[in-house]
C-alpha cells in the first residue's frame, strides 16, 4: 500500500513538470476506484503455475487478463464429482459450438503434489478431453492454495473446507475485462452448463 | 472419495456428529487448513473491512415517491402494450423491442386499464449519509419519464400503487425499460440484464419476473429468446390483472377476497446475479389497496391513511469500503453478504418526525442476507418494553391484530405494524413522556449464513435503523387495533386437504447451496403441481448453523406446523405467508393451494447470495401434476 502511494506521489510530481504525465497520474490516483483493478488485487494473485504441457504461466497475466474464462478445480484421483463435472464441461463445450472457441477453460488441480503435468495429461486422455482451449493446471501447493483462496473456491466451515471434494463441483464463469462473474454447477448437465455459459456471456 | 488439505493428523473431526462443536474444536486447537492461515488472499481477510464511522440521525428518512399513471398517448407507449410480446427487431439495437417471450395469460378477461412506466438506469451520485462520500455504484428506476437526466433513476425504487376493486376492471401494465449502463459495472458488481419480480403477487409466469423457463425448448437456451431477463435497449410489459387468486373460477370472477394481497415489493431476479443487482438498489414497494384496506382511515377497515400515516420502510445493510468510500460487494463470497451500515429508504440511520397518533409502518427486509428482530426502544429508558400491533405478515393482513414486542424478519419478509405514538408516550403508556423512540435490530448476526439467535442489549446505537422523533398530537381517524377483532371479509381461507406431500431439504453439498442435494439448473423442472389443488410441502434444514428464508413464487402457503408443533392461532405465523424463515435444524410443514395460471415458477432461498449460488429449483403448474415426494 505504501509503495503504491509513493509511486503515485512520484507520478504526481512528474505530472506537474511534464504535461504528458498527467494522464498517468490520474490513472494511478483513481486505481482505488477502478473496479477491475480492485477485483484483480483482491482475487487474482499473479502466481506462476504449470500447465499440463509443462509450460509455466502466470495466473493473471497469462490465464485471466482480457479473457472469457470457465474455471473449475479437480484432482486426478477424484472419481465421482470431478469425473462428472469434467464430462459435463466436455459436453457443454460441444453444445456451445463456436462460442466455446472464445472461451478459455481452466481446470486447477487441488492435489498439486500428486498431479504433475503427466498425471494431468493422463486424466485428460482418460476423459478424452482434447486440449484445444482447455488447460489443466498445477503448481506448488502454496501457489495453488493462493489461487483457490483468491478465486473463492473456499468454504467458511473449516471442516467442509478441508474436504477438497467440496471445491470440485462449482464453476466460475467470467469475463475478466468486463468484471462480470457468474457461476455454474458442474454436476448438473452439459446442457445446463452450456445454457448458463451462454447466459453469462450474453 | 474425500481428501483433506493440510494436516492429515485430525481425521476425527470429520466424524464428529456435533457439527458446531466440531467447528469450535477445529478453530481452537486444530489447524485444519494449515496453508490458509498463511495466505494473504483468504476471503475471510478480504471481508474484514469496516465501513467508515457515521453519526446517526443526521438526516430525515426519505419517503419514496409513487409512480404516476400514464396515458397510452405517453411516449413510453409509442409501441402499444400488446398481449403478444413485441418481438419486432429494433433497428437501433438489433434485438427485439421487448424482452418478453410469451403472451399475457387471461388478459382478455381483464384488459389493462391503467398504465405505468419505469426506466431502469444508473442512479446519479447520491448521498446516503453526510459523513460518507456520494454513492456511485447504485442502480434503480425512475417515475417513467423518457429523459433520465430529468426523471432520474432512484433507489429504493419508487412505489407502485394499484387496487383491487370488486366488479370493476383495475388491471394494469407496468412497462419497464432497461436503460442500465453497458461496460464494466460501477464498483465491479451488477449485471445489466434484469427480470423484475413482483414479489408475492399472483402472477402468470410471463409477468412474474422469474429466472428462466426451459419449457420454451431451444429458445429458452438462447439468451436473446429466453423471455425472462432483458437487455439494455429493451422493454418488458408486465401485466397484473388485479384480481385475487381464484378469478378463473366462474363463481368468483373477482377472485376470493380471502386471497387479498397488500404489501408487495418488486426486485430484480436475473438468474445467478440477483444478489448483486438487488444490493445495487433494484428493489421497491408495490402496494395494493382494496375495498376494505382502502388507504383512507375514514373508510373500510380504517387503517392509517396512505401516504401520510402509512409508511413503507425498506431495510438493507451496506458495507462501505473505506478505501473507495463506496458500497462494496464480493462476487466470490457464496456465504452471504453482511453490511455494517443500516439504511432505511436509502439513508443510513435516519430520523423520522412523527405526530402523536397511529402510524402503519410497512417493514421490508430487502436483504441481501440479514435477519432482523426489531424492537421499539426508548433510548432514554432502555429497560422499558414497548409493545405495538402486528397487523400483517408478508403481503397479507393477518386474521386479527396481534400485540407484539418485536418483529422478526428474514430477507424478503414484510411486517405491517401499527405503532400508536400517542398511547405509548401518554401517562400510563409504555414509554410515558418519551420524545424519541428507536426502531432497532437486536438480533446478532456475524456472518451471511444466518443469525446467531442471540439478542443484543437494548439501546445500542449501532443497532438502530431509525429514530422516531415524536411531535405534537395530530388528529387520528384510524381505528385502534385493540378494538379490531377481525379484518373480515379478509379472513383466512380454509385449509384444504393436500393431495400430495413433497419434501424439500435445504442444505449444502459440493460447496454450493442445494435443494434435496441438487443445485439450480435452468434446464430442469423438478416437479409439477396439478392446477387447482392443494399440496403439503415439508421444508427441512438439517445443516446446523445456517438459516434460509424460503420463498416460492406464485403460490402462498400456510405454516401449519413448525418442528411438529401446530402454529398457535395467536401466532403472527398464523396466516398466509410467502416466505418461510427456516432456522437451524428446523422442519416446517407448509400447505399451498395453486389456482389460475399455468407455467413455470421458482422456489428458492431468499438469502439472495444463497439463491444465486444454486439454492433454487423450478416447478411447474399444469392441468396434470406429478406426485414426486422428493423433487
Amino acid at each position: 500500500m505504501m509503495n503504491i502511494e509513493k509511486r503515485s506521489l512520484v507520478f504526481g510530481a512528474t505530472a506537474a513538470i511534464f504535461g504528458a504525465g498527467a494522464m498517468l497520474a490520474a490513472t494511478s490516483a483513481s486505481a482505488a476506484q477502478n473496479p477491475r483493478e480492485q477485483f484483480r488485487k483482491k482475487h487474482f494473485p499473479n502466481v506462476p503455475l504449470i500447465t499440463h504441457t509443462g509450460e509455466s504461466v502466470l495466473l493473471y497475466d497469462d490465464l485471466l487478463k482480457d479473457k472469457k474464462v470457465v474455471i473449475n478445480f479437480m484432482y486426478t484421483v477424484c472419481s465421482d464429482t470431478c469425473s462428472l463435472t469434467t464430462q459435463n464441461i466436455k459436453q457443454a463445450r460441444v453444445l456451445l459450438g463456436d462460442l466455446a472457441k472464445d472461451i478459455n477453460f481452466y481446470s486447477f488441480s487441488l492435489t498439486p503434489l500428486e498431479d504433475d503435468p503427466a498425471a494431468l495429461r493422463a486424466y485428460m486422455d482418460m476423459h478424452e478431453v482434447g486440449s484445444t482451449g482447455w488447460t489443466f493446471l498445477t503448481g506448488t501447493p502454496d501457489n495453488i492454495e493462493r489461487v483457490r483462496q483468491g478465486l473463492g473456491f473456499v468454504q467458511q466451515d473449516p471442516i467442509e473446507d478441508a474436504d477438497i471434494s467440496s471445491h470440485a463441483s462449482m464453476l466460475r464463469v467470467g469475463n475478466e475485462k468486463m468484471v462480470s462473474w457468474g457461476h455454474a454447477s458442474g454436476t448438473t448437465s452439459g446442457r445446463s452448463i452450456a445454457r448458463k455459459i451462454r447466459f453469462e456471456f450474453s | 472419495m474425500k481428501k483433506k488439505i493440510g494436516n492429515p493428523s485430525t481425521p476425527e473431526i470429520l466424524h464428529n456428529p456435533g457439527r458446531r462443536t466440531a467447528i469450535k474444536v477445529g478453530l481452537a486447537t486444530v489447524p485444519t487448513v494449515a496453508v490458509a492461515s498463511m495466505v494473504p488472499w483468504s476471503l475471510a481477510e478480504a471481508k474484514a473491512i469496516v465501513s467508515p464511522p457515521t453519526t446517526p440521525f443526521l438526516e430525515p428518512m426519505p419517503i419514496t415517491p409513487v409512480v404516476p399513471q400514464r396515458l397510452l398517448t405517453d411516449p413510453a407507449f409509442a409501441h402499444p402494450p400488446t398481449e403478444i410480446p413485441n418481438r419486432a427487431i429494433n433497428p437501433a439495437t438489433g434485438i427485439p423491442y421487448e424482452g418478453r417471450g410469451e403472451p399475457h395469460q387471461f388478459r382478455s378477461m381483464n384488459p389493462p386499464q391503467y398504465f405505468f412506466a419505469q426506466h431502469f438506469g444508473a442512479v446519479p451520485a447520491v448521498s446516503i449519509h453526510p459523513n460518507l462520500q456520494p454513492q456511485i455504484n447504485f442502480w434503480g428506476a425512475n417515475l417513467g419519464g423518457a429523459d433520465l437526466s430529468v426523471d432520474k433513476p432512484m433507489t429504493p425504487m419508487p412505489t407502485i400503487v394499484t387496487r383491487y376493486q370488486t366488479g370493476a376492471n383495475t388491471a394494469c401494465v407496468v412497462r419497464r425499460f432497461n436503460d442500465l449502463p453497458t461496460g464494466v459495472p460501477s464498483g465491479g458488481f451488477g449485471k445489466n440484464q434484469i427480470s423484475i419480480h413482483l414479489h408475492n403477487y399472483h402472477s402468470a409466469p410471463e409477468s412474474d419476473g422469474g429466472p428462466c423457463d426451459p419449457t420454451l425448448g431451444g429458445l429458452s437456451e438462447d439468451p436473446a429468446a429466453q423471455g425472462r431477463f432483458y437487455f439494455p435497449g429493451q422493454y418488458y410489459d408486465y401485466y397484473y390483472n388485479m384480481k385475487r387468486a381464484g378469478f378463473t373460477n366462474p363463481a368468483t370472477p373477482d377472485g376470493d377476497v380471502r386471497e387479498t394481497l397488500g404489501t408487495l415489493w418488486y426486485h430484480d431476479h436475473r438468474e445467478g446475479h440477483t444478489a448483486e443487482n438487488v444490493y445495487k438498489g433494484i428493489a421497491g414497494f408495490h402496494l395494493v389497496f382494496n375495498e376494505y384496506d382502502t388507504g383512507d382511515e375514514n373508510t373500510g377497515l380504517r387503517l392509517p391513511s396512505y401516504p401520510e400515516y402509512d409508511i413503507p420502510m425498506i431495510f438493507t445493510d451496506l458495507l462501505i469500503d473505506p478505501n473507495t468510500g463506496q458500497a462494496a460487494f464480493d462476487l466470490f463470497d457464496t456465504d452471504g453478504h453482511l453490511g455494517d451500515k443500516y439504511l432505511v429508504n436509502g439513508k443510513v440511520q435516519p430520523y423520522f418526525n412523527v405526530s402523536k397518533r397511529r402510524y402503519r409502518l410497512r417493514l421490508l427486509d430487502m436483504g441481501p442476507s440479514r435477519f432482523y428482530e426489531l424492537f421499539l426502544t426508548n433510548p432514554d429508558e432502555p429497560a422499558q418494553s414497548i409493545p405495538f400491533w402486528r397487523i400483517g405478515n408478508d403481503g397479507n393482513l393477518m386474521a386479527a391484530p396481534v400485540l407484539v414486542n418485536s418483529v422478526k424478519l428474514a430477507v424478503a419478509e414484510r411486517g405491517d405494524v401499527i405503532v400508536d405514538f400517542d398511547k405509548i408516550t401518554a401517562p400510563g403508556g409504555a414509554a410515558p413522556g418519551a420524545t424519541r423512540l428507536w426502531l432497532e435490530n437486536r438480533l446478532i448476526q456475524t456472518n451471511g449464513r444466518g443469525p446467531d439467535n442471540i439478542l443484543d442489549n437494548p439501546a445500542t446505537p449501532a443497532n438502530v435503523l431509525v429514530e422516531f422523533r415524536i411531535g405534537a398530537v395530530a388528529p387520528d381517524a384510524s381505528q385502534d387495533p385493540a378494538t379490531i377483532t377481525s379484518f373480515a371479509p379478509i379472513t383466512l381461507p380454509p385449509i384444504e386437504t393436500p393431495i400430495v406431500t413433497r419434501n424439500f431439504a435445504f442444505n449444502r453439498s459440493g460447496g454450493q447451496w442445494t435443494v434435496n442435494g441438487v443445485p439450480m439448473s435452468c434446464d430442469v423442472v423438478r416437479f409439477t403441481v396439478q392446477r387447482n389443488t392443494t399440496e403439503r410441502w415439508i421444508y427441512s434444514n438439517s445443516s446446523g448453523g445456517w438459516s434460509h428464508p424460503i420463498h416460492n413464487h406464485f403460490v402462498e402457503g400456510r405454516i401449519v406446523s413448525r418442528n411438529g408443533v401446530p402454529t398457535p392461532t395467536n401466532s403472527v405465523e398464523y396466516g398466509r405467508k410467502d416466505v418461510v424463515w427456516l432456522g437451524e435444524n428446523e422442519t416446517v410443514e407448509y400447505i399451498v393451494k395453486v389456482t389460475d395460471y399455468r407455467g413455470v415458477y421458482p422456489m428458492h432461498c431468499h438469502n439472495v447470495v444463497h439463491e444465486d449460488h444454486a439454492m433454487m429449483l423450478l416447478f411447474a403448474v399444469q392441468d396434470v401434476g406429478d406426485t414426486n415426494p422428493n423433487p
